[in-house]
């Protein structure tokens, strides 16, 4: 029996999930903003957005997983220890960002992957603070919640358009060259 | 620009052959430690058993005869990060309601305030000593089978547990991989002149000065995952059937420490939830 999965798909994975893990290991996937230390504008998203319009859903769906599980460990709130406020989101993150890249994908990638990026960047956003909203309405109040989607909602998913569009349109067009082993001719 | 090496001060990852008694333990063993830590820490979310748990990870590191500083030595480079929001919340809780301790000006420091910054500092030591110590009683090799023996039961329902296992081992071997790429990229645009410490509040700007740095580190990274599934289909790798090299034997007394394991996690979770909340 072969395996069910192709190998290059859980490669890209692990290899697009250690992207997700430094990202957040070292806060580059931060960008502070105006409201301070605690709602910087996050990046993070976008290696899973990046992963689900190249490799389809089930690379979303694990890289997603990697970064959940990632951001439960490394969270000191008690917030994010929840499966249901670190994992699931970030699963569905891929799986949105695929179903929004499908249409687009033969014709015109490009548009897809920013669709993609608004799409899944949104998802995160609005399913993070909607479950962290539901299940502890203490520590996140629904103003809050509502307050922090607006200022930095949007602004992420213009980023995470901007990052996947760039990702998106370079890779392929490698492929499309064939010119994929760059790194292989750069380190004989 | 002045954290151009990002992992200097970091212990995670780093194993430790002391060859103790949980060295030797199976990798599922350790991997169940791992989960019922996480299971306790969620279900106590008070200073009372955060500390109990906490002291139960020294336990374990000192009977894995690991130096228990050597677990916390991760904590520096986040101390700039976790002073900035204690000052924060001594300023911003300074107004909630009971006895104050000290009050300078408009500010004034209560109880309360300062047990959140407790909880706060000890959870963060807390799950830095216990990954730190998974990873120091655990070999590479050992994390990666450890993760497929774990969820191998799961197989039964369609759960594809070897290819689970094989890109966690990916992602974990690639953390060290991006890492560096992430510092010579970083290196490379900053000796262009680029500037990513931008500061300014227009976020565009902000976005705009990070594509340098995102757009090769995630295009440099697809590349060397393209070249490790190159080298492992040239090496006729399919991932069906595979025998191991190295089988994992139960040592004299694992069933009790499994046993163990599973009255602490059922204890602390039952602490946790009926009777700690009572206590600060």
């Amino acid at each position: 029996m072969a395996s069910r999965i192709p190998l290059r798909k859980i490669v890209i994975a692990g290899a697009l999930g250690a992207v997700a893990i430094v990202l957040g290991a070292t806060r580059i996937g931060f960008i502070p903003w105006v409201l301070g230390p605690g709602f910087e504008l996050t990046v993070m998203a976008v290696p899973v957005i990046i992963g689900a319009v190249l490799e389809g859903p089930v690379v979303g769906l694990a890289v997603g997983a990697i970064f959940g599980a990632f951001s439960m460990i490394q969270d000191t709130s008690g917030l994010f220890k929840n499966p249901l406020t670190a994992l699931l989101p970030r699963m569905l993150v891929g799986v949105v960002a695929w179903l929004a890249y499908l249409p687009f994908a033969k014709r015109l990638p490009r548009v897809g992957a920013a669709v993609a990026g608004v799409a899944g960047s949104l998802t995160n956003t609005v399913l993070v603070l909607g479950s962290l909203a539901l299940l502890y309405p203490k520590a996140v109040s629904l103003d809050l919640a509502v307050k922090v989607g607006f200022t930095n909602g949007f602004m992420e998913a213009a980023i995470a358009a901007v990052l996947t569009v760039a990702v998106v349109a370079l890779w392929l067009g490698i492929e499309k060259k064939g010119g994929k082993a760059r790194l292989a001719d750069e380190e004989k | 620009m002045k954290d151009l090496q990002f992992f200097a001060n970091v212990s995670i990852g780093q194993y430790i052959d002391s060859g103790s008694f949980v060295h030797r333990l199976t990798p599922v063993t350790k991997f169940f430690g791992i989960l019922v830590f996480f299971i306790v820490m969620f279900a106590n979310t008070n200073v009372t058993g955060t500390t109990l748990l906490g002291l139960w990870v020294l336990a374990a590191a000192l009977a894995a005869r690991v130096n228990p500083l050597f677990l916390l030595r991760g904590i520096k480079p986040a101390m700039p990060f976790l002073l900035i929001l204690s000052v924060l919340t001594l300023i911003f809780q300074s107004g909630t309601t009971g006895v104050a301790l000290v009050s300078i000006g408009p500010l004034s420091i209560h109880l309360s305030t300062l047990l959140a910054l407790l909880l706060l500092f000890s959870r963060f030591a807390a799950v830095l000593a216990a990954i730190g110590l998974l990873t120091s009683v655990t070999a590479e090799q050992e994390i990666a089978h450890g993760i497929e023996d774990f969820f191998a039961p799961l197989g039964r329902f369609g759960f594809p547990s070897h290819e689970f296992s094989l890109m966690i081992a990916v992602a974990l071997r690639f953390v060290p991989i991006v890492t560096g790429e992430l510092e010579s990229i970083v290196k490379a645009q900053a000796s262009r002149g680029g500037d990513f410490g931008a500061s300014g509040i227009n976020p565009i700007r902000k976005a705009r000065s990070y594509l340098p740095l995102f757009v090769p580190l995630i295009i440099r990274t697809l590349e060397r995952a393209e070249l490790l599934v190159e080298a492992m289909e040239a090496r006729c790798y399919t991932g069906d059937e595979r025998t191991r090299y190295t089988t994992y034997e139960m040592v004299a007394g694992e069933g009790f420490v499994r046993l163990g394991l599973t009255l602490f996690m059922a204890g602390g979770v039952v602490f946790g939830l009926y009777f700690a909340k009572t206590l600060p």
